[in-house]
């Protein structure tokens, strides 16, 4: 069985997402030793990814504000539930562009292989007293798991998961309606989670990674110590301002702005 | 009264001028004989009534006393020597007939706890203050398993003499109810009798999925308002989650309603 990570990045005109997957192939490489696809809309420099798949991504377009940008930014997002259909592995990983590998955590999925899996628990580093949280979206607290890293293979759950995905896609307005969504814009997130639960008979599913899922928020700064070292400087809620060390651990990078300078600085 | 039938489910439910228990109790019948064509239900009510959902109907023994006040009859009146009694206004959304190996192996046991219809344990205790107050047991008398036994025979004395007594009785409590609630004589009951010997709190069973609002996270009062629910032939979805056991729907007129 083929094993390998899969990762989709759109260029805009402030965010470097093919740069980051290609910073992040070679993490992928140096911790866990496996393959990595690209799904973008135009062909990289060569010799990066180990398999490159072009879509389009003309239609697929959001503005969406982010706070580390303090701007409106094109946003490519809605091909992923495609991802089950594009891999061209038997077994992927599906990360973002901005999950950052400093380790072979993620290696334990390769080993276990759970027909799919990704996280409901996260955590802020720089404010880890609030303790893991489990997300919930809509009016009536929907429970919400996260998108950013996606294990799956190709068997009739993960089919079934990926078609519903779709399908909350292409009828977003629908499904806004049914779980009282206030954000226009449509959240991988949250189709992810409305679709394993209907694919899971309308019960919550058993699809958690077992470990907590490390965010650095947008506010916050990231900068490069060594190969797998990094510093995150953020300002604690009394206004002063701290920073933590993190060495040989996995992170959702959220501060788009603060990683892509990081990777094009090689701080 | 002396046993008819081994073991079955009872429901007691008494019309009132706002509310019609004893259809809420034909719904929860139908839907209990949904999963288990062959259980025995019994009605427990105040007039004779002649409904093929039920294998018992038992009028209560010492006549309506009012509300809540009936409930201690419950132990003079069930026909079964192992009983499940089932509150009116719930129903029974997946097979339970499981309960019944796990709850004999005590005498007695009270449901603890509720969730809500994500199955989440639920955190609120807005419905609860006495009970937290008082230090009382986290009970809901929804679901109550017993057999003939001594335990049983002396919790039930104990919920009847606290409903007959509660007047002189709320008066040592923190915060009580200006009417006795059955889910607080319960607990006091349980406190009397010893709580280990009724209450099973770490067990995920019998227990309630409760839709009322400070449990459910609803605006208003009224969830059948205010949330999508789909109640098919085999399957109750709130939100699109499907539901598991015990459903206290709360809102006694909804099924009534949605016959209409």
């Amino acid at each position: 069985m083929t094993s390998g990570v899969l990762i989709f990045a759109f260029d805009n005109a402030d965010i470097d997402y093919v740069g980051m997957a290609a910073w992040s192939a070679g993490n992928i490489r140096r911790h866990l030793d496996l393959p990595v696809a690209l799904v973008t809309d135009r062909e990289p420099p060569s010799g990066v990814f180990d398999r490159v798949i072009v879509i389009p991504a003309g239609s697929n377009a959001h503005d969406r504000w982010f706070d580390d940008f303090n701007k409106c930014v094109t946003w490519h997002n809605t091909d992923r539930c495609d991802a089950l259909a594009l891999t061209p592995w038997e077994y992927t990983i599906m990360l973002d562009a901005d999950y950052v590998v400093a380790s072979d955590t993620l290696l334990s999925l390769i080993s276990a292989k759970p027909c799919l899996a990704c996280h409901s628990r996260t955590i802020d580093i720089a404010r880890p007293h609030t303790g893991d949280i489990l997300p919930v979206f809509g009016r009536y607290n929907f429970p919400q798991w996260w998108a950013t890293v996606v294990a799956f293979d190709h068997s009739s759950y993960s089919q079934a998961v990926f078609a519903m995905w779709r399908m909350v896609r292409d009828n977003w307005q629908h499904y806004r309606d049914l779980y009282g969504i206030a954000d226009t814009l449509f959240r991988n997130d949250i189709a992810l989670s409305i679709a394993l639960c209907a694919a899971n008979g309308h019960a919550i599913p058993n699809v958690s990674i077992p470990w907590t899922l490390k965010s650095i928020m947008p506010q916050d700064q990231l900068q490069r110590l060594g190969p797998d070292s990094y510093r995150l400087d953020f300002i604690d809620k009394k206004q002063r301002n701290r920073y933590v060390e993190l060495t040989a651990t996995d992170f959702h990078a959220m501060n788009k702005k603060s990683l892509g300078e990081m990777i094009v600085t090689k701080r | 009264m002396s046993p008819k039938d081994e073991q079955g489910y009872l429901i007691l439910a008494v019309n009132t001028a706002e509310t019609d228990y004893v259809t809420c109790a034909v719904k929860l019948a139908q839907s209990l004989r949904r999963f288990h064509q062959h259980c025995k239900i019994c009605l427990l009510t105040d007039k004779p009534v002649q409904l093929s959902e039920f294998d018992y109907v038992e009028i209560l023994p010492r006549g309506d006393l009012g509300g809540f006040h009936n409930d201690w009859q419950c132990w003079l009146a069930s026909p079964f020597h192992e009983t499940i009694k089932l509150e009116a206004d719930m129903l029974i959304t997946s097979p339970i007939d499981h309960w019944w190996h796990l709850l004999r192996h005590r005498d007695i046991v009270i449901s603890t706890g509720c969730r809500d219809f994500y199955d989440n344990t639920s955190q609120s205790r807005f419905y609860r203050r006495a009970h937290d107050s008082n230090s009382l047991p986290d009970v809901y008398n929804a679901v109550t398993y017993w057999r003939i036994s001594e335990t049983a025979q002396e919790f039930w004395r104990w919920v009847r003499i606290i409903f007959q007594e509660w007047k002189n009785i709320r008066g040592v409590l923190k915060f009580p109810d200006q009417d006795a609630s059955t889910d607080l004589v319960y607990a006091m009951a349980a406190d009397c009798v010893g709580r280990d010997k009724v209450i099973m709190p770490f067990a995920s069973y019998p227990r309630i999925v409760h839709m009322k609002r400070h449990v459910v996270p609803i605006q208003g009062t009224d969830w059948t308002q205010e949330l999508v629910w789909e109640n098919l032939d085999d399957q109750l979805r709130i939100q699109t989650m499907a539901q598991w056991g015990c459903v206290h729907y709360h809102i006694k007129d909804w099924l009534i309603r949605e016959q209409q």
